[in-house]
């Protein structure tokens, strides 16, 4: 018979050992965990994750959509980290070139079967499409939306290669009723606009929407007029194709949810409705600046937009003010589809707040019937066919 | 070790004294006693605040010829003191760069004086913006 010595002298209860047992136990658990977190850190924050822990489903892989913009699998973003952008370069972005384009087909003939990489599409194209489906099943519901990053819009281009030239998409598998217009104005926001196509292009994509970005931007160095620039977008983008719905966004505000359907409803829509500069609520209800959608009915309705607020401020109330008094209400998303980022900037020269803008306010029920629409003059100098975006570069006059 | 500490102590006294972009809450504490002053609600400052300003007090406005200084776009030509007009009538008695604080009472104090003085038409965001829905301007959390 063979004694097994105890392990430790002393006394003879050893509550000890077992207690030892567990501990290590323990360590060895907690080591373990804190490798594997390890890893998965220095594998790279892999961000494409969060839908999924969010609980949203991901997207069909869509190869002949513009889910496939980025090279992610689930067409999810990925800033920072091991971003897939080279250095911007800011030289041979832009491929600027005078005149119009021809007013763009959005069907797919025989002709472009080739270019489809799948075959379920251009066995589809053969046969009549149907309406595309109320709600798009390729959305993904909340991103990251980050501008820590360069964006090269080369590689924009590349990452979404169903968009023509001048910023014009229209859905492969399905017809799309939402015939929009995206007018953006602008001066002087490169940056911005960068970080705008870089995102919204994907996101427009997976809404299946029938649209054309249209940049308008204001020429010489007179008082910023946002209103008027929105406009003379609503005019010059139905030259090229019969949009029955137009989306009004400035430059650097980014949808957090694409959710958030860039189209037209049956009432005025505002867009940008929990932007994270008024800590992701409504700043008030009677807000409606920032990205709003009307149809082009609802815009002929009243009479288009203010021409005369010149500077910041006052011409988005002016708007709210428009659709109240022609009987029509605001309708909106929920304030967590409706999440946005905006590009944080300085305040731009040439367009500080505009101290009329308060009286002018109070009058819109009298000066709406004889400033908008009816009495927009303006020169074109320039437009631009870009592969992601149509530019027109404006003459707007002068304050009168 | 000391000078890290007075290093430590003077980091933490620096926002102390910066400007500040004030909450539709934090702004409905701070001007609280200002509820009724002159007839004019909490919910109607709080209303014009926000079209005047954004709740910035760093805010600063340059309108022909006299710039408007903080929460309440008080201004050089009649209440306050700048480097830029040297004749205003400086009602308020005060340098106008203190509007740009995050000290409020030497704002609320010259703001009751023009209340007094000029009425709430002073703001002009007040009657095109704040005579209505005024509901959506109070704090539930008061």
């Amino acid at each position: 018979m063979r004694f097994r010595e105890p392990l430790l002298g002393g006394s003879a209860a050893m509550p000890g050992a077992s207690l030892q047992r567990a501990c290590r136990l323990l360590v060895a658990v907690c080591a373990l965990h804190l490798g594997g977190t390890l890893v998965y850190y220095l594998a790279g924050r892999d961000l494409s994750r969060l839908p999924q822990l969010v609980g949203v489903p991901t997207p069909l892989q869509g190869g002949s959509n513009g889910a496939a913009a980025i090279e992610q699998p689930n067409g999810e973003l990925r800033p920072g980290g091991a971003p897939p952008l080279p250095p911007s370069d800011a030289s041979s972005e832009l491929r600027s070139g005078r005149g119009s384009s021809p007013s763009t087909d959005s069907h797919p003939g025989p002709g472009s079967a080739s270019n489809l990489t799948s075959a379920p599409v251009s066995f589809t194209s053969a046969l009549s499409l149907l309406a595309c489906p109320e709600e798009s099943p390729l959305l993904v519901g909340p991103m990251v939306i980050e501008f820590n990053m360069p964006v090269d819009l080369k590689l924009v281009e590349k990452q979404n290669p169903e968009v023509k030239v001048g910023g014009r998409y229209t859905p492969k598998n399905c017809i799309s009723p939402h015939k929009v217009a995206i007018v953006i104005p602008f001066r002087n926001r490169q940056e911005h606009l960068k970080y705008w196509l870089y995102y919204l292009h994907p996101i427009l994509q997976r809404q299946q929407l029938d649209y054309g970005i249209y940049v308008i931007n204001q020429a010489g160095e007179t008082m910023f007029n946002r209103a008027k620039l929105l406009n003379i977008g609503f005019q010059e983008a139905l030259k090229d194709y019969d949009y029955n719905c137009f989306v009004f966004s400035d430059v650097d505000l980014i949808p957090m949810n694409d959710r958030n359907a860039y189209r037209c409803f049956s009432q005025p829509r505002h867009i940008s409705v929990a932007m994270d500069k008024f800590g992701f609520s409504l700043p008030y209800v009677q807000y409606f600046g920032g990205v709003s959608a009307l149809s082009k009915q609802q815009f002929l309705t009243i009479n288009g937009f203010p021409n005369n607020y010149w500077g910041w401020g006052g011409e988005d109330d002016d708007i709210f003010n428009r659709l109240v008094f022609r009987g029509m209400s605001v309708s909106r998303p929920n304030a967590v589809v409706g999440k946005c980022r905006m590009i944080r900037h300085s305040r731009d020269k040439k367009n500080e707040p505009n101290p009329q803008r308060f009286d002018r306010i109070a009058h819109t029920k009298e000066t709406m019937l004889s400033d908008g629409l009816n009495t927009l003059t303006y020169k074109v100098l320039d437009i631009e066919r870009n592969p992601l975006y149509t530019k027109i570069t404006v003459d707007i006059g002068t304050p009168s | 070790m000391m000078s890290f500490i007075s290093l430590l102590l003077v980091g933490i006294m620096f926002p102390a004294i910066q400007a500040k972009q004030f909450t539709k809450c934090e702004l409905s504490q701070v001007l609280k006693d200002m509820d009724g002053f002159g007839g004019i609600a909490l919910p109607e400052w709080i209303c014009t605040i926000f079209h005047t300003s954004g709740y910035d007090t760093q805010t600063i406005v340059n309108n022909n010829g006299s710039t408007e200084y903080g929460l309440f776009q008080i201004n050089n030509k009649v209440w306050c003191k700048d480097n830029k007009i040297l004749q205003s009538r400086n009602i308020c008695n005060i340098s106008c760069d203190k509007f740009l604080d995050d000290d409020l009472t030497d704002d609320m104090t010259c703001a009751k004086k023009i209340l007094n003085k000029e009425g709430i038409e002073y703001w002009l965001a007040h009657k095109p913006l704040c005579s209505e829905k005024l509901e959506q301007w109070h704090c539930e959390k008061l």
